[in-house]
């Protein structure tokens, strides 16, 4: 059974807000990419997760429990980062991890002691109100993951970090997907979805415009390469191959050719009755795959919002 | 239907402001009834002062206690602290660390409810003590039996009070519209009831007694044990445990934009 499943979930806030027909299933132990921009829907699909906003259509689930009126129940292995995080007032860093661990049973703070050595949250005496971005951010962190919880809600996380910490913090998330956790990371950082997330959903104007495997990108069955030639005019020559071009640039007397992994070796044979100035292997990022679903589509909602 | 982890820290975050509106209260009591006191002895030292004299003066001094300074110090309280004890959080986004844990809806609203009432109680009843410990000191020619009416009363009458700022902050997403009406329906009971003073004046100004929930606190009736009084406590009753329990309600079904 999923552990955390979003089927057809959908709420109108009217203006093309909202989230609209939003489905995935994350199951036990698995890491889960949620990207999109600012406003696509990401944390309205979150705030269903943990059960603030009641689904006009569809629902969510936690291990097959309805979260809408059950979230005393589902809440209880979840582990939570808000995307905005304002900490209730009038409290001391440690004062409020240990409050809110209590709210979940838990006694047992080594975790969190642990957290702020990783984390070089130093001061954690110091009063919330007065700490910069960056801490709020790491306390925020070890808030979410003092209890030891089974589940965690990540909603950008690494926003406010230094790229060093992002770092630690990837390094935290490998760590917890070691230990089993099932996570559901929300995040506009590239990086950290792709060295930790197994399965990607990206989401736009509140709905999710594709889902793959991580793998897909890190290793696909093909790879595309740039060849720049050195004698002139071997563009047009080469154009009557039969060939997977994704482009030919005769100006540049240049062409990329996209070939499966168990074709390299004739597409080698090929080209080596050519004169080649270089040949460069163009690699999918994970950003270049989200660039493509982000310019190349036109919005289904007449660019709302 | 209550979380002690909540309530903690809910009283930690209040008691600061509820200590010193209690102790307002109560040193404004004492006050005023040292002044009855030594009035009510100048008149028993007057030849031929009547008996009642002092009686008089002490009731007087009770009805401008419970009608001005009982109403409107904790009526500042109890706008101020059921903003601040739901709406307020809900705007801010700090309910969002809370609301992720295995809680109720209704643990959470409960818990804050209960202690807005129950902090209305205990101010009337430190208010109250204060009161009998200073009749039982002084001899002060004071009815316990009314005094303590007036107390009931006047706890009766911010119950209710506080039942329509705590509804406004269970329904309302925005500290600007919770207090708006939270603290906007009180005080304009409040000025209502002024103005129903001046029905002398002219004939309308007498019907703003209907729009006011404090004509309902009626210290003129209780002073005289009327039996007006228990129809007007029932209501007011009545009013702050419909206003409660609606609250309780309405933040169970709504969406939080935490």
């Amino acid at each position: 059974m999923a552990v955390i499943q979003v089927q057809n979930l959908t709420k109108d806030y009217g203006g093309g807000r909202g989230v609209f027909d939003v489905s995935f299933e994350i199951g036990a132990g698995e890491v889960f990419g949620f990207l999109g921009p600012n406003g696509a829907g990401k944390t309205t699909t979150i705030r269903h997760i943990l059960g603030f906003s009641k689904p006009d259509k569809g629902k969510a689930y936690i291990s097959g429990t309805p979260v809408w009126g059950n979230a005393h129940l589902t809440n209880r292995d979840i582990g939570y980062i808000p995307g905005e995080i304002n900490f209730p007032e009038k409290l001391k860093g440690m004062d409020l991890i240990k409050w809110l661990a209590e709210f979940s049973g838990a006694k047992n703070l080594d975790k969190a002691k642990e957290l702020l050595e990783i984390l070089q949250l130093k001061n954690a005496e110091g009063d919330v109100k007065r700490m910069s971005k960056g801490m709020k951010q790491k306390l925020g962190i070890i808030c979410a993951f003092a209890h030891d919880p089974k589940i965690l809600i990540l909603d950008e996380p690494s926003s406010g970090l230094d790229p060093l910490m992002q770092d630690t913090f990837t390094e935290l998330l490998k760590r917890e997907k070691a230990a089993g956790k099932t996570i559901l990371l929300s995040s506009h950082i590239f990086s950290e979805i792709e060295k930790t997330c197994e399965r990607v959903s990206i989401i736009k104007q509140g709905e999710i415009v594709t889902s793959f495997h991580m793998d897909d990108i890190k290793r696909p069955r093909y790879k595309t390469f740039k060849v720049k030639f050195a004698k002139p005019g071997e563009s047009f020559r080469i154009a009557g191959e039969k060939l997977a071009f994704e482009e030919v640039n005769h100006a540049k007397n240049r062409v990329k050719i996209k070939v499966f992994d168990k074709d390299i070796r004739a597409l080698l044979n090929l080209l080596s009755g050519y004169e080649i100035e270089y040949v460069s292997e163009i690699k999918l990022t994970l950003e270049d795959h989200f660039m493509k679903f982000y310019s190349d589509k036109p919005s289904h909602n007449g660019g709302a919002a | 239907m209550f979380s002690n982890t909540l309530f903690k820290k809910t009283l930690k975050d209040n008691y600061k402001f509820w200590l010193f509106v209690t102790l307002g209260l109560s040193v404004m009591l004492l006050i005023l009834m040292m002044a009855a006191n030594s009035f009510a002895g100048r008149m028993s030292e007057r030849p031929g002062g009547s008996e009642g004299a002092g009686a008089f003066g002490a009731n007087m001094i009770l009805e401008q206690f419970y009608t001005m300074f009982a109403m409107l110090l904790p009526l500042i309280y109890i706008v101020i602290t059921a903003n601040k004890l739901i709406a307020a959080q809900v705007d801010r986004g700090s309910l969002s660390f809370v609301m992720a844990k295995p809680l109720k809806r209704n643990q959470v609203s409960m818990t804050q409810g209960l202690f807005l009432s129950g902090s209305i109680v205990a101010m009337f009843s430190v208010v109250t003590l204060v009161g009998l410990a200073f009749i039982g000191a002084t001899g002060l020619d004071i009815e316990i039996g009314a005094f303590l009416l007036l107390n009931l009363g006047i706890v009766l009458f911010h119950l209710a009070i506080s039942g329509i700022s705590y509804l406004a902050s269970c329904v309302f997403n925005l500290s600007s519209k919770s207090l708006l009406i939270g603290a906007g329906i009180p005080v304009f009971f409040f000025i209502a009831n002024l103005l129903s003073n001046f029905s002398s004046l002219a004939e309308i100004m007498g019907y703003f007694k209907y729009a006011s929930l404090n004509t309902l606190y009626n210290t003129a009736d209780i002073l005289a044990y009327s039996g007006n009084m228990i129809w007007q406590f029932l209501i007011l009753f009545a009013v702050a445990a419909g206003c409660y329990a609606a609250g309780v309600m309405y933040f169970k079904r709504k969406d939080l934009p935490l």
